[in-house]
């Protein structure tokens, strides 16, 4: 799309390009009313931007001159005017719309690209949804380009469909647009037409659900990209247009409305003033909480829960507004408060000072569009039984909260049972069942001196192993053990634990096995897949799409190696038979770094003949798949090697 | 379907804007706020709307109280209410669950997607 921006601001115009350009327009600057009708004129662009107060001749009267040449394009008005008289000036002359200064690039985007597909609309007659044809002049409809005959009603919703191809209409409103008052029609008809429709449409090798059903509110065409149909400028533009509008809305809202979450934001800064504030140094007023020995802090039932409050509503706010980080660290304030309860430790008063600050930068953020279920990050939270209370394990705990997890150390098994539903009937629904922790930690140690704990004890939290790992078979359990030889670490593996260690062993040595349980237990694994078939590439990305992986595709091995330390995969594949670079040489060059010594590489072929799968162990494979392959077996193979490298990563780092 | 009448109780006016602005581009919803439980019971007593959206920590009169409050008027009781809150615990759920409300939605609710989960809640269907 070509846009001729007239503009005599020097900096907006370079900030209006710039933006422009990243959104692919093609963009020709001029500063002067002259030169601008000298330019439209003279080529051809797809829209204007005009400022209003232009030297040589104003945007009004160059937008006046330019309908009365009969030119059609449309033009959108830039000004610091904003009374309502000026407007209608500016639309009178022959503007499309109006933009007043100082304006929110986000909409003033968003209008551009409804300008533009309006007038791309009215240029075009035929309607089109990835291979899905409407001829309006014609009234024919084809899939494929094969012909799809539908009723005069069918086609009239078809062609509703396709001019609104984000809206979703309900019954009623179909009924309204589609049958006449002297019908009388029911919403039953409606299903029935729509049923009508689908079918044919399928029977063309349409998706069934080309028009699919949103619950609750009615009918909307689905897009290409989900019916795996080419992908259409025209939605890709409205869907655009809705998600920049919206971003817009919320961008004016947290505008006018940040001073409420500042003021939040402010009562927590103030709490962390008071935790930190001495009483040697300050005296011993209501903004000071009481402290004890050991430097722990009290704070009143009412401090508590205010500020709990105010974490609580900070984070929804923040949320909402797509600020995750904010989100994130106000969540991580509420869960401190709610550990900490009515004393908070040094350690705790140190970490609410640090969040709290940090909050206040995330505060600067601008609003985002987030999928809230994706980014919401939240803190790793660790359960760890200790029925002996061990020093050990409130040093462990210690150090946990110091490397950014959340530990909640009970003593019995009573209460672990209850922090993990364990009394919960199964059939409960998940919605009721406490949240798991990330990982459960189980001390199986008695003390420092004496390290055989005693056997009904022992034997009660086996059991209890055996009945959270049946609970919840993908949480890892982490037990610590005096006891690691052979016949106990197998009683343990049966009953569900995942990783046994044997103490002794250092806290910070148990912390780093668990940071990289979690780690691999979340982190989704990179992937990379070199072939030069293209469409075997596809197939394997959507073969493995169940399994959350991260993939990068190459089809050009030449490009390789710049991407593969770009991307730095945890796993790759190759192809054997590849032009210019084959397999093999890419899985030698590999090998010949040390540092990639251990990555794991799987050649997936069609040859199956024994030659090429020696050479391909022989050069450092670790795997060798034949052509074709199941999507799971062919996961389940990758998911194995990645374990695999993963837990020798592990035992390198287990003393 | 009609268009949905939707009210919103939350003190955060920040809210209530995201939550106007999300249901009339996604469903072409009207949307009422009240910024208070005692407020809000009486828009819902004197405009009825197909559904309450309340939520759940407000100064004052809470959500809970102000649901309560909905179920005791014989005008507000029949009207659907779903749970606006940031991350719920357990506890909370199953207090959610025994109140008898329509649903609970977590903040942040997903962009252009409220009016779907909301539907979705109250089994509006076709």
């Amino acid at each position: 799309m070509r846009v001729l921006l007239v503009e005599d601001d020097n900096a907006l115009s370079t900030l209006l390009t710039e933006q422009l350009n990243r959104q692919n327009y093609v963009v020709d600057r001029v500063v002067d009313g002259e030169t601008g009708w000298a330019y439209a004129s003279t080529f051809e662009y797809d829209l204007m931007i005009v400022d209003w107060i232009l030297p040589q001749l104003d945007g009004l009267r160059l937008c006046q001159r330019l309908r009365q040449q009969g030119y059609q394009l449309p033009v959108l008005l830039l000004t610091t005017k904003d009374q309502q008289t000026d407007k209608i000036k500016g639309l009178e002359a022959g503007a499309d719309d109006y933009v007043v200064k100082p304006f929110d690039m986000a909409e003033l985007l968003a209008r551009i690209r409804v300008l533009l597909r309006r007038s791309h609309t009215e240029m075009e007659s035929i309607l089109h949804w990835g291979d899905l044809h409407l001829d309006p002049t014609s009234c024919q409809v084809t899939y494929q380009r094969q012909p799809v005959s539908l009723t005069a009603k069918e086609y009239a919703l078809l062609e509703l469909f396709l001019h609104h191809t984000h809206q979703t209409f309900s019954a009623a409103a179909l009924l309204d647009r589609i049958w006449s008052s002297e019908d009388f029609p029911s919403e039953a008809t409606v299903r029935s037409h729509i049923r009508g429709l689908r079918q044919k449409l399928k029977r063309a090798g349409a998706a069934a659900d080309l028009i699919e059903t949103v619950h609750g509110l009615g009918y909307r065409l689905k897009s290409p990209a989900d019916s795996h149909l080419p992908s259409v400028t025209l939605t890709d533009l409205e869907e655009s247009d809705r998600k920049a509008s919206y971003l817009a809305g919320l961008t004016q809202a947290w505008q006018a409305h940040k001073g409420e979450s500042l003021e939040r934001w402010n009562n927590l800064v103030q709490l962390a003033h008071s935790l930190t504030v001495h009483e040697s140094t300050a005296p011993h007023t209501k903004e000071t909480t009481p402290h004890n020995a050991f430097g722990a802090r009290h704070l009143s039932e009412q401090q508590q829960t205010q500020a709990q409050q105010i974490a609580h509503s900070l984070a929804g706010t923040l949320g909402t507004f797509g600020l995750m980080e904010g989100y994130r660290l106000a969540l991580q304030i509420e869960s401190l408060l709610l550990r900490a309860g009515s004393t908070l430790t040094p350690t705790q008063i140190t970490q609410f000072h640090t969040l709290v600050t940090t909050l206040g930068h995330a505060l600067d953020e601008s609003p985002k569009l987030v999928c809230p279920v994706e980014n919401a990050a939240q803190a790793t939270s660790l359960l760890i039984l200790d029925v002996n209370n061990m020093p050990y394990i409130q040093q462990l705990a210690a150090l946990s909260v110091a490397k950014g997890l959340v530990p909640t150390v009970v003593a019995s098994i009573e209460s672990a049972a209850q922090s993990l539903s364990l009394d919960a009937p199964f059939s409960s629904s998940s919605e009721l069942l406490a949240d798991p922790p990330e990982l459960v930690l189980i001390n199986l140690v008695t003390s420092e001196t004496n390290s055989v704990l005693d056997e009904p004890i022992l034997q009660r939290l086996l059991v209890f192993i055996t009945q959270l790992t049946q609970r919840w078979p993908q949480l890892p359990v982490v037990v610590i053990t005096p006891q690691a030889d052979f016949g106990n670490r197998l009683d343990l593996v049966r009953r569900g634990g995942a990783i046994i260690l044997e103490y002794p062993l250092v806290p910070a040595d148990v912390l780093d096995i668990i940071d990289q349980s979690i780690y691999l237990n979340h982190r989704p694994r990179k992937i990379m897949i070199v072939d030069d078939d293209a469409h075997y590439v596809k197939q394997v990305l959507q073969l493995l799409h169940p399994w959350n992986f991260q993939i990068t595709p190459l089809t050009n091995p030449q490009r390789f190696w710049t991407l593969f330390n770009q991307v730095c995969p945890d796993l790759v594949i190759l192809d054997v038979e590849m032009p210019h670079i084959n397999g093999f040489e890419l899985c030698q060059v590999i090998r010949s770094h040390a540092q990639w010594q251990q990555l794991p590489i799987v050649f997936m072929s069609v040859h199956s003949d024994r030659t090429k799968q020696d050479r391909a162990f022989a050069l450092g494979a670790d795997d060798y798949i034949t052509k074709p392959i199941q999507g799971k077996s062919l996961a389940r193979r990758l998911l194995n090697r990645l374990q695999r490298s993963a837990t020798r990563g592990t035992s390198q780092s287990v003393p | 379907m009609p268009s949905k009448r939707v009210l919103i109780i939350d003190d955060e006016v920040s809210i209530q804007k995201v939550v106007t602005i999300s249901l009339k581009m996604e469903a072409d919803w009207s949307v009422m706020a009240a910024s208070s439980g005692k407020e809000g019971v009486q828009l819902a007593e004197s405009h009825r709307p197909d559904v309450i959206l309340l939520d759940v920590m407000m100064p004052g009169i809470d959500g809970i109280a102000t649901y309560e409050a909905l179920q005791e008027n014989p005008v507000t009781q029949s009207i659907p209410v779903v749970l606006l809150t940031a991350k719920t615990r357990t506890a909370e759920k199953q207090l959610f669950q025994k109140l008898g409300v329509a649903g609970v939605i977590t903040k942040p609710f997903p962009p252009l997607a409220l009016a779907s989960e909301i539907a979705k809640l109250v089994h509006w269907s076709l």
